[in-house]
């Protein structure tokens, strides 16, 4: 083995080396907890969970509204309102964890858009159940599949993690859809999409550490 | 000694070029294992949501007894005219027995938050034919058998105003069985009695062989009557229309009425 052989040899070791001591800081960072013992480096989670969903008229004119129904078989009409609950929970655990909400619906055409007859309108916006960090309503109306904005920066694990519950409120106005006659016309669906909430972790802001 | 020197010069260049070499290897390794914890470490978890809510319809159609027809949609989407054709057969019958009963049938839906109520539009002549001379009556009956020169008319529910009926509330349905209403037309036809009626009677009087009085009348007349011809009748026109509500037309009906919370218009 001749020096210039050796060097390239040395230089493939140092570069492996380091290579495997920068992805073993990242798995060691993310290691599932439970198991690790106390000296391993850090134990993390992040988790967003759906809760229950809740569908309720709040037609004004309707005596006995406001109250809950069956939204797969419960027929609308032009003049009606609703509200649709969309319950979640965040968990955020790692001392240098920092959660942010994300939102949105897939494209116009695309499977699972959000698709509104004509004369539908709608709003949604974000509550917080139970958590005093945050404020009240960290989205304000705002137009349904329009993306949101949050008013807040992160959410900050902290050395003891922290869980927090949300509501993700639609409101739908059917005062300008048409009247549909007789059995065999178009049924006129309401349809949300398949729109996702996001927790991401994020590795900027005021408070990372 | 300067060649020596000359030989050691070198070997130390080499050797910081080595050193340097491995540096930048490794930092090249770190930067790629850095990225390798970024790329892995931005967790992201989500849940995908939807839901979705379908419209219910309404339905109306009006005629003769089992000949309903829907509104034309290009026409009117709210108004059905009764077709014409029933006045000849009906002529025919009032004309023999002097009283014909015709039944008209609607059927009537509307489904979630809305009632239908629809109107009997009385037409503004009845032609000029035998229901121009007779007595014409249209009212709500029960069933058909009601509908019967034979049978007393019969009270109105509360949901009849009238020409008006409301038989699908506003209370929230899903069903999909239609209401089903009928209505008499009841007409009675009288012939007038003395109006064109001639009658003229002539008396002889005179004596015979031995001078007694004789007398001798004889008479005849000719009842003049208008004579009709069904076929000829000209279509009288009944016509019906709907529209449907909201729950707050109700309140405002039944002012005062709010057993169910309803918003009273007091």
């Amino acid at each position: 083995m001749n020096q210039r052989t050796k060097k390239i040899g040395l230089a493939c070791t140092v570069f492996l080396a380091a290579l495997a001591a920068g992805g073993g800081g990242s798995f060691a960072l993310w290691k599932a907890p439970g198991d690790s013992p106390a000296a391993t480096i850090t134990a993390g989670d992040l988790d967003i969970a759906a809760g229950e969903v809740t569908w309720r008229e709040t037609s004004p004119d309707v005596a006995a509204a406001p109250h809950e129904i069956d939204a797969s078989s419960y027929l609308a009409r032009q003049g009606d309102t609703f509200e649709v609950t969309y319950a979640f929970e965040t968990r955020l655990e790692g001392d240098n964890m920092l959660g942010g909400l994300s939102m949105g619906w897939p494209a116009a055409g695309d499977d699972g858009a959000l698709v509104l007859p004509d004369g539908v309108t709608g709003t949604y916006r974000i509550i917080t159940v139970w958590n005093s960090t945050l404020a009240l309503e960290i989205v304000h109306p705002t137009p349904i599949g329009d993306p949101p904005v949050f008013d807040f920066d992160e959410m900050d694990a902290s050395s003891a993690g922290r869980a927090d519950v949300f509501e993700l409120i639609v409101d739908l106005d059917f005062a300008g859809m048409s009247d549909r006659f007789g059995q065999d016309s178009d049924v006129q669906v309401a349809d949300l999409g398949a729109f996702t909430i996001g927790l991401d972790q994020l590795r900027t802001g005021g408070s990372f550490k | 000694m300067i060649s020596t020197d000359n030989t050691r010069r070198p070997r130390a260049r080499q050797r910081r070029r080595s050193l340097v070499s491995l540096t930048l290897v490794g930092t090249l390794g770190l930067s790629l294992g850095a990225a390798g914890i970024a790329s892995y470490a931005l967790w992201r978890d989500s849940v995908e949501l939807g839901g979705s809510i379908v419209s219910g319809y309404e339905y109306f159609a009006a005629g003769v007894l089992g000949e309903v027809n829907a509104p034309d949609r290009d026409v009117d989407p709210s108004t059905v005219t009764v077709p014409s054709g029933w006045e000849v057969a009906a002529a025919q019958t009032l004309m023999e027995d002097l009283s014909v009963a015709v039944v008209f049938e609607t059927r009537s839906l509307s489904q979630g938050n809305k009632g239908l109520t629809y109107d009997l539009i009385e037409p503004t002549t009845w032609g000029d034919g035998i229901f121009a001379d007779s007595e014409v009556l249209i009212y709500w009956v029960e069933s058909p058998e009601q509908c019967s020169v034979d049978v007393p008319r019969p009270d109105t529910p509360e949901s009849i105003r009238g020409y008006e009926s409301t038989p699908v509330s506003t209370a929230y349905s899903s069903g999909t069985n239609v209401v089903t209403e009928y209505w008499c037309l009841l007409a009675v036809h009288s012939p007038p009695i003395f109006d064109g009626k001639y009658r003229n009677t002539a008396t002889v009087t005179g004596e015979d062989v031995l001078g007694e009085p004789l007398t001798d009348s004889d008479t005849w007349y000719a009842d003049l009557s208008k004579v009709y011809d069904p076929s000829a009748e000209r279509p009288i026109p009944i016509t019906f229309t709907y529209y449907t509500t909201r729950p707050y037309l109700d309140d405002a009906i039944s002012a005062g009425s709010d057993e169910n919370g309803a918003v009273s218009n007091d």
